[in-house]
């Protein structure tokens, strides 16, 4: 399990996904995203490559594109554990990752990103970044899954959810291309503990061997929420296949 | 975790939280040696206590006192005001730790002082057909609670009450046991004169049900068929189920007992039914909720664990986990009705494979929850505890446990010392480590042959071809826009679960004993004519004819009540009459019995 914070950002020695002082962070700005990524530098030359790319991320971008950027200028894209895909993180959000069998004997791997500042009943907005076989993703048999649709597995998740969730509706479904990629979209939202109204987004990616399910909530009495929010989902990338 | 209001939430165990931070907000144990509660509740309820404390109790003086009338899903306004607190040398400070939870600031029990007097006013809005009056007091638990008087008004009924009580038309006298280890609260629930239109009141049997009259409908269907309930808790807990029980659908949104539950059971008798789930669930699930329900207003009634699970609930719900398991046989209609609610995760049960999978997974004695260890299967794990300490040791067990149980004292504060009590007792019978309490059979060789009665059965290719068939035609097309409805949606309506009705299968006609003789295999709990050529019918065939069973129950399952058969024939037998299957073999078909029946068999 790692935990990861904005710390990381900074180049502060640290890495999210590796041992800490392995690497250095350099930070490049690669299609209007922060990326990390690793390669060894000898250490005298830490602090000054921080410093140098502390003025490249913080700098340039507002010099250059003005405050638009700005807003967004604390994100980073945050890789998970297999190297796969990536996410935007929110700066002072924090990353949890762990990897587990599911009862039904699937590898899935977790991704959680959640608003540092939000505790217990006070968390108000959160993502999960999940990934595992389409049988570890919709909890079913693998020869079931294997017949049925990638469209009729989606519908079967969302009756799932439905289910067993209260005051439920489904505001919209859809099946999109971004990025080169078929994505399976469905915004919904439901009651949860503490009466507060949820609004809940699920996408589903199937990508090669692998099915990526990016869920994310939040409040409904934060509207201003969901641009932060359906960004964070939308952002998912693949760094190989 | 409501075991504290003697509730018990089926699904959604929310409110722990809201206790564990009720209780530090009260404080500790209590140091008074006596004390006297008056409650006065206008202009519609009076509600007057004595409770008192023990003489040993020790600590700080601070009770709280949460009185509420919950009408559910009622719109109007049922409004609390706290008018006073005093004890006997005056008026107390207090602090309204929230709308309905008064907690005295100043009291000091070791200057003479025993009585304490709350006053609050309630103003009610009833509109709905049923509300629920609680009251309780808490400052360590210990509080005797001899007598209560409630006035109520003129018109409404009396649907429960607990403790026992003397219902008159106005005014209910509640006498409490002497024994004190709960925290005991005041129950009643009423419904008014007027149960407001589009609402019914239906009896079925024992059942008294409630609410919106499709809804009741519903419940209706579900209940006519669950004359099974009497014995499957019989012959799995040893324990009765209450005589009679209310049923009231209702919508629990606004409600504060964890408004994500499916349903919920309050002493001593009520069940409260999220209409919701009600509305979208198949009749097998209502059955299975029910039976759950129920079971746990057995073991409430009964009192089965004294204090030992307070806030230990993996325990409670794995109890109750069993007994709805232990009622599957009766509740659905055909094995493929059954199949599909286990393939897509609708019953509290696993596969073997998916029970090994779930031992990867530490076990969750608070039912927190999460993407990886979601609380559903917590429950089901828990049942599983239960089926194995029934499957080593019979129903005679159970009852020794539970006897046990009840001298058992709780810390009431720390819930790994109650489930370390709860552990150790299980284990003082069973012989096993720990680990393999928590986790049956988990280093087993043959593991999926030792669980064969915890679990159900491997999917075959037929089960998933009835998934495939289910999800490509009877699973709404979302993604097609079918129904999706905008910013401003209905309510979706999920679609039953249950497939098209069959011709009814079960229970199997006896039609022959031809062959019952003729066993060659070992029978335990937990077997199927599928794994065993048809030989369970043929065992029950034949305890059939010896007057041991109900012809009814010829199903090709070995379950309880099979068991029960099978013992009480081998008593009656001389074959054996005492001892586990795992010992004795009292309870199973082994060789010995199989040569006596089919000596008796022939005669």
């Amino acid at each position: 399990m790692v935990n990861a914070s904005e710390r990381d950002v900074a180049g502060a020695g640290q890495n999210a996904s590796g041992p800490a002082n392995a690497y250095t962070d350099a930070i490049f700005l690669k299609d209007g995203y922060f990326c990390f990524w690793h390669f060894r530098m000898p250490s005298t030359l830490k602090r000054a490559g921080v410093i140098v790319l502390f003025f490249v991320v913080l700098t340039v971008p507002v010099i250059t594109f003005g405050t638009a950027i700005q807003t967004y200028a604390f994100d980073m894209e945050y890789l998970n554990e297999s190297k796969t895909a990536g996410i935007l993180r929110p700066k002072y959000w924090t990353v949890t990752e762990e990897k587990y069998i599911a009862t039904n004997g699937a590898t899935r791997r977790l991704v959680v990103l959640k608003d540092q500042a939000e505790q217990g009943s006070r968390i108000a907005k959160y993502v999960y970044l999940i990934s595992s076989t389409p049988s570890g993703i919709f909890d079913l048999p693998v020869p079931v899954v294997t017949r049925v649709s990638q469209k009729d597995l989606v519908n079967y998740y969302i009756d799932q959810a439905l289910r067993s969730s209260v005051g439920a509706r489904v505001i919209s479904a859809s099946i999109k291309d971004r990025n080169g990629e078929k994505v399976y979209s469905v915004e919904w939202s439901r009651l949860s503990a503490g009466k507060i109204r949820y609004r809940v987004f699920d996408e589903f990616i199937f990508h090669g061997d692998t099915t990526y399910q990016v869920h994310a909530e939040y409040s409904e009495n934060f509207p201003v929420l969901r641009e932060r929010i359906t960004r964070i989902v939308q952002s998912i990338r693949f760094i190989k296949n | 975790m409501y075991v504290f209001l003697q509730k018990t939430i089926h699904v959604r165990l929310g409110l722990l939280i809201a206790f564990a931070c009720t209780f530090l907000a009260i404080g500790g144990s209590a140091r008074a040696v006596s004390q006297n509660v008056n409650i006065t509740i206008t202009p519609d309820f009076k509600a007057n206590g004595l409770w008192s404390l023990p003489a040993d109790t020790k600590g700080v003086n601070a009770y709280g006192f949460n009185e509420k009338l919950e009408n559910f899903g009622a719109t109007g306004v049922t409004s609390y005001r706290f008018r006073s607190a005093a004890n006997d040398k005056g008026p107390l400070t207090t602090t309204d730790e929230a709308s309905t939870i008064i907690v005295p600031n100043t009291y000091t029990s070791d200057s003479g002082i025993k009585n304490l007097y709350i006053t609050y006013d309630i103003t009610t809005a009833l509109t709905k057909p049923v509300a629920l009056y609680e009251f309780w007091v808490a400052g360590g638990g210990y509080f005797f609670s001899p007598k209560v008087t409630i006035t109520y008004p003129r018109g409404w009924k009396v649907l429960s009450v607990w403790p026992s009580a003397t219902v008159t038309d106005q005014s209910i006298s509640i006498t409490y046991p002497t024994d004190t280890a709960y925290v005991s609260p005041v129950l009643v629930a009423f419904t008014p004169a007027d149960i407001g239109s589009g609402n019914t009141i239906k009896t079925v049997g024992r059942y008294t049900l409630i609410g919106p009259v499709a809804s009741v409908a519903k419940l209706e269907a579900a209940v006519s068929g669950m004359a099974f309930l009497d014995d499957v808790l019989a012959t799995s807990l040893g324990i009765k189920a209450p005589e009679k029980i209310v049923v009231y659908a209702a919508d629990l949104t606004s409600v504060d007992v964890g408004y994500e539950a499916e349903a919920l059971a309050a002493k001593p008798n009520v069940v409260l039914y999220n209409k919701e789930f009600l509305d979208k669930q198949a009749l097998w699930e209502v059955k299975s909720i029910l039976a759950h329900e129920v079971a746990h207003l057995a073991e409430m009634d009964q009192r089965l664990f004294k204090g030992a699970t307070y806030i230990a609930p993996w325990f409670k719900e794995g109890v109750a986990v069993f007994v709805e398991n232990q009622a599957r046989p009766y509740i659905f209609s055909n094995a493929k009705e059954q199949s599909l609610a286990d393939l897509t995760n609708r019953t509290h049960m696993f596969g073997a494979k998916e029970l090994k999978n779930r031992y990867d997974r530490p076990f969750d004695y608070l039912f927190e929850g999460g993407v990886g260890s979601p609380v559903y299967d917590a429950y089901t794990h828990s049942g599983v505890l239960l089926a194995d300490f029934y499957t080593r040791l019979g129903v005679d067990g159970m009852v020794k446990l539970f006897s046990v149980l009840k001298g058992k004292d709780a810390s009431q504060v720390n819930p790994l010392h109650d489930s370390d009590v709860l552990v150790s007792t299980l284990a003082s019978f069973t012989k096993l480590p720990a680990d393999e309490q928590m986790f049956p059979h988990k280093n087993s060789k043959n593991f999926e042959q030792d669980v064969i009665a915890l679990v159900h059965p491997e999917y075959s290719g037929a089960d998933t071809d009835a998934l495939v068939q289910y999800i490509q035609q009877s699973v709404p097309k979302y993604l097609d826009g079918a129904v999706t409805s905008g910013a401003s949606p209905t309510p979706i309506t999920a679609p039953s679960l249950a497939p098209s009705p069959l011709p009814a299968s079960s229970p199997r006609a006896v039609t022959s004993v031809a062959g019952a003789c003729v066993l060659t295999r070992t029978l335990v709990l937990g077997a199927r004519d599928s794994a065993t050529g048809g030989e369970v019918s043929k065992l029950q065939t034949f305890l059939v004819k010896a007057g041991h069973l109900n012809a009814d129950l010829v199903t090709g399952y070995f379950g309880n009540m099979t068991q029960a058969a099978v013992r009480a024939w081998q008593s009656a037998s001389g074959i054996v009459s005492s001892g586990t299957p795992a010992t004795t073999g009292f309870g199973a078909i082994g060789p010995k019995s199989r040569a006596a029946l089919a000596s008796q068999c022939g005669k």
